[in-house]
């Protein structure tokens, strides 16, 4: 028996544990006492193991539990009120005045307050994701990590030690077009850690703050459109850096179908940062081609998130989350989380990606990728892109940002219609492999498959679509010739 | 606990910002929300304060401040301390 700390949970509910303790007799990890407490509470993982363990008393244990469910307040409610009664009385003995003001600060009320809110919003996103992630982690420091270090050290030295070393197969393993330092590991670590990396630090610092919970609270109203609470806004922002890693983190939502929505909306029309960059490059010298971009890919965002929800069975999202108040950041904290996740990083999504690189490497040995080329040529021309664009297409299911440059180099060729068109439908098509290995290891084959079953159709339907609206409208306006 | 002019519970949705309360109940839809609510320490008995009601609403329970939705808000039933409305500083929201 434990001595000391105990909670008096009143005549009734000690009477109920007191007939409980009797009949458990089993072996417990902890205190026999703490079993009789959540077997009143309803918990069904400890009514399990009563019933593994009891045998031949598990009958008269449901029976009191049966007459303690009858119990108005329900003991789940009477157990909880008497644990913060006593939590209250000791945080009294203990402490002087209350340290927080209700809503105390003026920045604390700035940023709860819709008016500021929301614009004090739109600044850091601003200054957090499209300059500091996008800016220094997408540009300076992918330039730097992949352009000088990979391009001029890494790459030739693996291509010449197996160029020396190792038969062409093997060689080109290592350092040809798929090869798991040329592919895998450049990816990994020469273009995503780095805008990942930046997402973490800026993501630690929200987080040292205090202000992340009222970045998920100003967003939930947004969020619940598309079937998910506000805390769905950190996977849905982590997607434009990397959406295999915003995959993972949709563990972090509360329920399966949450997590479903996540993962659907975050492989159809979330594009990741290597994807925006070179969209950028595209269309952005023509403000309208851009526009229709942001306008098609947002409206499937919208309507394939509302549509889910309303299809996909389960208790809508519900949002709560605790308010810390607002704090100077430390900065050993955010060094240390940043590290942490990194780390994290480093261990989990590597080896999806060195693993996507030996599984297209097998495809490419044995003539795989050239089959399912020639099998996509009739659905790209039904796009009005040109036969060799289903090259293109396929890698962008392998690797996402390959797509786009494929398309950058057809750039020359194609009229504006085409490259809209073009980009819209490899935004919107299937992830590239390592974001779909992902998928599979987080939500099962059968999820995964079904989600990839739904945005296929749907990316061609809309590329269709929009080809044939766009070349209308260009008849009138005179939109084909700019 | 309320005094005898005070209104009679009702959601928690129904007052404005600014007042305090007790919880006197928890409509919740089963028995996963319940325990949620009960995590969180809105317990029947427990006093708190309404702090916000948009873009979310806010409560403060103890040293706590806890962000809810407009769902969970409607399943805490509150006996409001004395008719809503009083006091001048209390306009949040």
């Amino acid at each position: 028996m434990s001595r000391g700390f105990r909670v008096d949970y009143g005549p009734t509910i000690e009477g109920f544990i007191a007939r409980l303790l009797p009949l458990l007799k089993g072996d417990y990890p902890f205190h026999r006492r703490a079993v009789a407490l959540l077997l009143l509470q309803g918990d069904q993982e400890i009514a399990a193991l009563t019933a593994r363990q009891e045998g031949p008393r598990v009958r008269q244990i449901q029976e009191i539990i049966k007459g303690a469910g009858g119990l108005s307040p329900p003991p789940a409610s009477t157990i909880a009120l008497a644990r913060h009664r006593k939590a209250q009385r000791i945080a009294q003995a203990v402490m002087g005045k209350p340290l927080v003001r209700p809503l105390g600060g003026l920045l604390d009320w700035l940023t709860l307050w819709p008016p500021t809110a929301f614009p004090i919003l739109a600044l850091v996103l601003y200054y957090g994701l499209y300059r500091f992630v996008g800016g220094l982690g997408a540009q300076v420091l992918v330039d730097f990590i992949e352009g000088q270090l990979f391009q001029s050290w890494v790459t030739p030295f693996a291509q010449e030690l197996g160029a020396r070393w190792l038969s062409p197969p093997l060689a080109d393993l290592v350092a040809g077009d798929y090869g798991m330092v040329t592919l895998g590991l450049r990816y990994a670590v020469g273009i995503i850690l780095p805008v990942v990396g930046t997402f973490f630090f800026f993501f630690s610092f929200l987080e040292d703050t205090g202000y992340l919970p009222r970045l998920a609270l100003l967003a939930d109203r947004a969020c619940k459109k598309v079937g998910l609470s506000g805390r769905a806004v950190i996977p849905l922002t982590l997607g434009l850096g990397c959406d295999t890693m915003a995959t993972v983190v949709t563990r972090t939502l509360e329920t399966t179908r949450e997590r479903i929505i996540a993962t659907f909306l975050l492989a159809l029309a979330v594009p990741c940062s290597a994807q925006l960059g070179l969209i950028l490059a595209l269309l952005g010298h023509s403000p309208l081609a851009l526009g229709i971009w942001i306008l098609v890919v947002g409206t499937i965002f919208l309507a394939a998130g509302h549509l889910a929800d309303r299809i996909l069975p389960g208790p809508k999202a519900v949002f709560h989350m605790e308010l810390p108040p607002l704090r100077l950041p430390v900065v050993g904290n955010i060094v240390m989380k940043t590290a942490a996740r990194i780390q994290w990083y480093l261990i989990e999504i590597t080896p999806v990606f060195l693993g996507t690189s030996l599984l297209l490497w097998f495809l490419d040995q044995q003539g795989l990728l050239q089959l399912i080329i020639s099998a996509l040529r009739g659905p790209i021309q039904s796009l009005g892109l040109p036969p060799d664009a289903a090259g293109i297409f396929l890698l962008g299911f392998f690797r996402r940002d390959y797509g786009a440059a494929g398309l950058y180099d057809l750039r020359a060729s194609l009229s504006p219609i085409q490259l809209t068109v073009a980009a819209t439908t490899l935004t919107l098509f299937v992830p590239c492999l390592a974001q779909a290995a992902v998928m599979v290891k987080e939500r099962g084959v059968l999820a995964a498959m079904l989600i990839v079953a739904i945005i296929v159709p749907v990316a061609f339907l809309v590329g269709f679509s929009l080809n044939h609206l766009l070349g209308s409208l260009a008849m009138i306006g005179g939109l084909g010739n700019g | 606990m309320g005094k005898e002019n005070s209104p009679p519970p009702a959601p928690l949705t129904c007052w404005p910002a600014g007042s305090w309360g007790t919880v006197v109940d928890l409509a919740a839809e089963d028995d996963a929300q319940l325990a949620k609510l009960l995590a969180l320490g809105i317990i029947p008995g427990v006093r708190l304060r309404i702090l916000r009601r948009s873009p979310c609403w806010i409560i403060q329970i103890g040293f706590t401040r806890l962000a809810l939705d407009e769902t969970l808000a409607r399943t805490i039933l509150l006996l409001p301390d004395h008719p809503p409305g009083v006091s001048a500083f209390d306009r949040d929201g």
